[in-house]
């Protein structure tokens, strides 16, 4: 071997050792060859919803999610939301509370009453696209900066057949 | 050339918006979870039929009254509830819970709860389930439990009586109202 890279070869007329030719090589192979001719500069945004949403139990401490003390059929829940346009342009979207249980049945005759601002909206409630959900609807406009608060209240059947009953609100695209 | 290049542009954008997860919300989703139990009825110190000879089953809450009240040997208690607005019931079991004492060491406590349609706790329209519980004496609480299936084809105008009487035995017996005394449903 060490022989090999001793060996000259004849180029343009002078004699080089092969062990020259090795070296070039390696450089040429090391060099990492890239078809950027600059360097490249890049950019990040976190994207997030342009509404913010919240909940409560007592109208005071706002979270995103709340388990309420345990209840009896018979009895009305009590929750508030609020929510605020962080974007810097109106929005225009609407709101949705869809109701789950754990036995997946539940139907508008669970509850007795349900209202949003203690206007009554039973007569809205309706069935949602997951077999065995209710939702309710409704429309929601805010300025740049705006806050809206609202109080939903919701009576359970005296009869309603005992289980883990789930709230989801958010706000859809119109 | 160009076409080329605005071609292979427009498809990065379009990836681009594939990858960004485009979703009909606008806002964050906020979830609020509570358990649903069955209802609780209390002896309260109401007289929802007006008058004085029946006392109350309140939904869920009473009204606390200072002083027992009483019955002697088959003169029964009747407490009574408002309308109840349902038409169906799932089976369940029924602790049926009495706050009570006796003057005699043999006492016995009979509990019969029941549906009636209109203002006489003697029209029985459909039974639910009934128990008794001894020796009753000194005041504590007693408990009776006793199950149904499920109901159907209830008016929903119809009221739930809780009747507590004691057979055949003269023996005097007071009932506190005061939280104690109750049926406490959950379903089987």
């Amino acid at each position: 071997m060490k022989k090999f890279l001793n060996k000259k070869v004849n180029m343009f007329g002078k004699a080089v050792p092969v062990f020259a030719f090795v070296i070039l090589g390696l450089a040429l192979t090391s060099a990492a060859l890239v078809p950027y001719i600059s360097n490249v500069v890049t950019g990040t945004v976190s994207v997030e919803a342009p509404l913010e949403l919240k909940i409560s139990e007592n109208n005071s401490t706002w979270v995103d999610d709340i388990t309420f003390t345990a209840m009896h059929g018979g009895e009305t829940l009590t929750l508030y939301t609020w929510l605020i346009n962080n974007a810097n342009n109106p929005i225009n979207g609407v709101f949705t509370v869809v109701i789950s249980n754990s036995i997946n049945n539940v139907t508008c005759e669970d509850f007795t009453s349900v209202t949003f601002d203690g206007v009554d909206a039973i007569s809205a409630c309706h069935a949602g696209a997951v077999t065995g959900t209710i939702e309710f609807d409704g429309t929601t406009n805010l300025d740049s900066l705006e806050s809206d608060y609202d109080t939903i209240t919701a009576t359970f059947a005296l009869n309603v057949a005992p289980s883990t009953y789930t709230f989801t609100s958010a706000v859809e695209q119109p | 050339m160009k076409k080329k290049v605005t071609a292979v542009l427009v498809g990065i954008l379009v990836i681009g918006l594939v990858s960004a997860g485009i979703v009909p919300w606008i806002s964050n989703i906020v979830t609020g979870t509570v358990s649903v139990e069955g209802p609780v009825f209390y002896a309260s110190g109401t007289h929802p039929l007006g008058g004085t000879d029946y006392w109350g089953l309140g939904i869920n809450e009473y009204v606390e009254r200072e002083n027992p009240v009483s019955f002697t040997g088959s003169d029964p208690k009747f407490f009574i509830s408002d309308k109840l607005g349902i038409d169906s019931f799932y089976a369940a079991n029924y602790e049926i819970s009495i706050e009570a004492e006796s003057d005699n060491e043999s006492g016995q406590i009979d509990a019969r709860i029941y549906f009636i349609e209109g203002n006489n706790p003697y029209n029985r329209e459909l039974d639910i389930c009934s128990g008794s519980v001894g020796p009753v004496y000194n005041k504590n609480i007693y408990t009776i439990n006793c199950n149904a299936e499920e109901l159907t084809g209830i008016d929903p105008e119809w009221r739930l009586v809780l009747e507590l009487s004691d057979g055949l035995n003269n023996i005097h017996y007071d009932i506190y109202i005061e939280g104690n005394t109750k049926i406490e449903v959950t379903a089987e």
